[in-house]
């Protein structure tokens, strides 16, 4: 359904280039939910951001590809992007009330996103596309809300609203970046909720970006797992959690307090991306650092005998070939 | 013997029209020396006006607050002062609660000048430098401004200032929710290893369950600004007997893909105002266990174990309300990954 490959996004700014996205590579297959997943400044919204177009200057896309349904969505020209999103591709974002205007009516926004999309079509004709779409993300009384505004909404109803907005034209492909951080867990639960439903039961696929490994746990087929604008482990949730290859995927489970247990200290700081390391980017921090770590780049390569797991990183088996590592330890523990 | 005692303690917001918003309501409870009490709920539920109520932050209508012995709302100013040296309080967002124009070590040497007047100036300087190792920043950072630093060593520098008056009680206030996850861990720890080293007493205010489960010895679930259910961490989590508890624990997410959490039992609808007067239970408008005499009878928190207390009329019910999902029990993350053999 989706297919992101090697995508380099930078931002200039006054002290530098900016490596916010570097090289980023994954899949999206249909009815599949994805979870793009890290820390504050791992990149992963500037990722989908790219593949939406949604970057703006003094961000800039040099390179790569984001092939949905055979288009590269880096490639097309901006308008029929802009056509796509919304129609074939539907946008979530963390904040409900940034998506919607202040000013005009719930049943108004529907109306002018419809049309801009499909063409001349009745006010009548809008209003009974609209009533469904809130119909189907368990809205009651619709007919209220499409005559109100965002600001009588709570968090809750308004991302309500804006999934129905974002569903209304049946897109296959859904993107949510952080759609429940801002609500509390009762709502955030029911709104999960009904986006695993709204992508299992219409055959659609999403990507889920969130810092909570348990959005990841409980609603993702797949995650990625990113570190410094790279992802550094991607395959299935259930694989991944359970026996996580990389070192920082290893460290960030590691963290999740758990009643009567230490919590996993993963030391040190994520590196600059403006002077980014010439390395492993994780090497500063990994406890199982070889010296080759900080100098050359890991590959991703798949993990021993599992499909679609990926890893990048110099320690997994499958990698390096046994000798040149055995050569690595030595150094490391002689140096 | 309790060190902090919160008695019946209530709080009315009043707007400039329309009816006042009861934040707190008659809220009891205690917490003993060394022991970390957890205020859990919603936004809106009234747990961090708790928290400042205590500390006289803001001031309540109603009801009493001890501290040692103490009725804080009976203090003078002058006495108010002395007892702030010993009831300190850490805030959610580091970088907002530190002077962006002051340097590391004039923010945590701040209370000294107000608690300890005596002191010169090296003094005050190596008692700073102290405090900054021992929440484990280096003291060199001292000359540095707030700006320079990352979530995390901000939050330390917030600790710091926090506890250099050698404080008893600390009011933690979700200090660890705007943080990353993996940063997040290192601050629980810290939080815990002082508590051990320095007897240190907790109000730690959270929403997350999993952070709560982690640190706190025992949990008040706040809702409507009334507490639904109080006592040890192992009752609440493991034996919750109120439904707003069940509700909340059934919206935990696990980060372990092999545990399906459903939310089979779920709240209808959504907060309602706290402006709305309630007759009967608070929960009535949207509980899943309801019965006819929760509209009117005012549900009254009462004790079902010895430390464990609840508000909901039916409990305990032979039958629960709901199969707690047994993998709560566990309440937590992942089997812990089997760190590789260094190589």
């Amino acid at each position: 359904m989706l297919e992101v490959e090697n995508v380099t996004t930078r931002f200039r700014s006054r002290r530098g280039v900016v490596h916010a996205v570097n090289g980023v590579s994954f899949r999206v297959g249909s009815s599949e939910i994805v979870g793009i997943v890290g820390e504050s400044g791992c990149g992963k919204s500037a990722t989908i951001r790219s593949v939406l177009g949604l970057i703006q200057p003094p961000g800039e896309i040099v390179g790569g590809r984001a092939v949905f349904d055979g288009t590269d969505l880096l490639a097309i020209p901006a308008g029929a992007l802009r056509r796509l999103r919304g129609s074939e591709i539907g946008f979530v974002a963390q904040n409900p009330f940034g998506s919607l205007n202040p000013i005009l009516s719930v049943a108004a926004q529907f109306h002018n996103l419809i049309v801009a999309h499909r063409g001349r079509l009745s006010r009548k004709q809008t209003r009974d596309m609209a009533l469904q779409a809130l119909q189907s993300v368990g809205i009651s009384g619709p007919e209220r809300v499409l005559d109100g505004y965002a600001h009588e909404l709570s968090g809750g109803m308004a991302q309500r609203v804006v999934i129905g907005m974002a569903t209304v034209l049946g897109p296959r492909l859904l993107v949510a970046d952080e759609p429940t951080t801002a609500l509390d867990m009762t709502i955030q639960r029911q709104i999960l909720d009904l986006l695993q439903d709204l992508v299992r039961k219409r055959e659609r696929s999403m990507i889920l970006v969130t810092h909570d490994l348990g959005v990841v746990a409980q609603y993702c087929d797949r995650v990625v797992v990113m570190y410094a604008g790279k992802v550094i482990e991607t395959g299935p949730t259930a694989q991944v959690f359970a026996r996580p290859a990389h070192p920082y995927t290893q460290a960030l489970l590691g963290s999740v307090p758990r009643r009567g247990e230490e919590i996993g200290i993963l030391a040190g700081r994520v590196p600059s991306l403006i002077d980014y390391p010439p390395g492993c980017a994780f090497s500063n921090r990994c406890v199982h650092a070889l010296d080759r770590c900080a100098r050359i780049v890991p590959a991703s390569r798949p993990v021993a005998g599992e499909d679609g797991w990926n890893v990048s990183c110099h320690l997994v088996s499958g990698d390096a070939d046994p000798l040149s590592r055995e050569e690595d330890v030595r150094a490391h523990r002689a140096g | 013997m309790p060190i902090v005692q919160v008695r019946n303690v209530s709080k009315t917001f009043y707007r400039d029209r329309g009816p006042g918003v009861r934040a707190v309501n008659d809220v009891s409870f205690s917490i003993e020396e060394g022991e970390t009490l957890a205020l859990i709920g919603e936004s809106g539920s009234g747990k961090s006006t708790v928290g400042r109520l205590m500390l006289r932050l803001i001031e309540a209508d109603d009801g009493e607050i001890v501290f040692d012995g103490h009725d804080v709302r009976r203090r003078s100013p002058e006495e108010l002062r002395r007892l702030r040296a010993t009831m300190q309080v850490v805030f959610q967002e580091p970088y907002e609660s530190l002077n962006p124009r002051m340097s590391i070590g004039a923010i945590v040497g701040e209370p000294l000048e107000i608690h300890e007047r005596g002191l010169s100036g090296r003094q005050r300087a190596a008692r700073v430098a102290e405090m900054l190792d021992e929440v484990g920043l280096d003291p060199a950072l001292a000359g540095r401004r707030p700006g320079a630093l990352s979530g995390g060593q901000q939050q330390r520098v917030g600790i710091a200032r926090a506890l250099i008056t050698r404080p008893r009680f600390i009011v933690l206030d979700e200090p660890t929710s705007s943080l990353d996850l993996s940063v997040q861990g290192q601050i629980l720890r810290l939080l815990q290893d002082l508590q051990k080293r320095l007897k240190l007493t907790y109000l730690y205010i959270s929403h997350d369950l999993s952070t709560v489960s982690y640190i706190a010895h025992r949990v008040a679930v706040m809702y409507l600004g009334q507490i639904r259910e109080i006592g040890s961490v192992d009752d609440v989590v493991n034996r919750p007997q109120d439904p707003y508890t069940r509700a909340l624990l059934n919206a935990f997410l696990s980060p372990d893909p092999t545990v399906r959490t459903r939310d089979t039992y779920r709240l209808s609808g959504e907060i309602p105002s706290p402006t709305q007067v309630q007759r009967g239970c608070f929960l009535y408008s949207r509980c899943p266990s309801r019965i006819e005499p929760c509209a009117s009878t005012p549900a009254d928190l009462r004790q079902l174990d010895p430390g464990h207390e609840v508000r909901c009329i039916r409990a305990p019910l032979s039958q629960p309300l709901v199969t707690v999902n047994p993998e709560l029990r566990t309440f937590g993350g992942p089997p812990r990954p089997t760190q590789k053999q260094q190589a």
